[in-house]
């Protein structure tokens, strides 16, 4: 594939600390994006009543801030490894699993957290799982990609 | 020294288990990574509003997550020792997992100072209230170190390989 024989490409895979760089900014993100959602999640669960979900929802630009960043970091570690990733399940999985999550957080934040109810919808809990579920399908099917792939 | 007691740890069982079990040990770092991201989560809300993020949010019910924290740290605590126990040789001699260790270590000093002398005034920082210029150092430095600690982490492969 054309991707992988850029020279970005090439000194992410070759380079020592290319592809560790973008590890670590992933790992970063995904620190943001995950733990602040599930903090947020679980308040939609019921959890921590006197956290206001409108004030919850202040949180959410650091949590795209997390997702940028994985975004970035994750185009570019797929440029290194694309042929391999494309084909890849785990691969696909993982994106399956962020485009659910993706949707889910923004339905939430367009809905659920603009309110200020202290009990939320049984739809809104439904979602909340969900969000959590497939958040963490995403850092296991992530985790399967790099088993199959290690770079050096 | 430090050679020594690393020596006398390897060839335990359950390190071996690990080190040879691949689907074993993808399975701890899937853990490790859902630790972590629950440690932080837990962490950065708390961090992130006493530094004046969403500061309509009260510090004590942010405060009352702790206990989420320390799932996560006891479920990457776990699955740590684990991953030592299948290379001890190997990590012990590593730069970065011992800058690793420090920073833990400085952390989890860092989190009991705010404690002993901070938690008592959680419940003066309501919605609105801004936190004390004390707490905002003792919470950035919070973030630094985790950050840092992820790093670490993040790199200890590539210094491995340098070795």
């Amino acid at each position: 594939m054309m991707l992988e024989n850029l020279d970005l490409s090439q000194w992410v895979l070759g380079s020592i600390w290319g592809y560790p760089i973008f590890l670590t900014f992933h790992s970063l993100g995904l620190g943001l994006l995950v733990g602040l959602l599930l903090v947020i999640d679980l308040r939609v669960l019921g959890f921590a009543k006197p956290l206001p979900l409108s004030e919850l929802r202040k949180l959410m630009p650091y949590v795209w801030f997390g997702f940028v960043l994985n975004a970035i970091s994750g185009v570019v570690l797929f440029m290194a490894d694309a042929t391999k990733d494309f084909y890849s399940n785990s691969f696909r999985w993982k994106m399956l699993s962020i485009l659910i999550g993706l949707v889910v957080a923004v339905t939430l934040n367009g809905t659920v957290l603009r309110e200020d109810t202290k009990d939320t919808p049984p739809m809104a809990k439904i979602l909340a799982t969900v969000s959590l579920l497939s958040w963490v399908g995403a850092i296991v099917s992530g985790r399967l990609i790099a088993y199959l792939s290690q770079p050096f | 020294m430090l050679q020594g007691f690393l020596e006398s740890l390897v060839g335990t069982s359950i390190g071996t288990t690990v080190k040879t079990s691949s689907w074993i040990f993808q399975t701890l770092e899937a853990l490790h990574f859902i630790g972590l991201a629950t440690l932080i989560g837990g962490i950065a809300a708390l961090d992130l509003r006493i530094l004046g993020v969403a500061k309509r949010l009260p510090v004590a019910p942010l405060h009352k997550l702790l206990p989420l924290v320390f799932i996560g740290f006891g479920i990457n605590l776990v699955t740590g020792v684990l991953f030592f126990l299948s290379d001890p040789l190997g990590y012990g001699v590593n730069p970065s997992f011992q800058l690793k260790m420090v920073f833990i270590l400085l952390a989890g000093l860092n989190a009991l100072w705010f404690e002993l002398k901070l938690a008592r005034h959680v419940d003066e920082w309501g919605s609105g209230v801004d936190a004390s210029t004390h707490a905002k150092i003792v919470c950035g430095v919070s973030l630094f170190l985790w950050a840092g600690i992820i790093t670490a982490g993040r790199l200890l492969p590539s210094f491995a390989a340098l070795l």
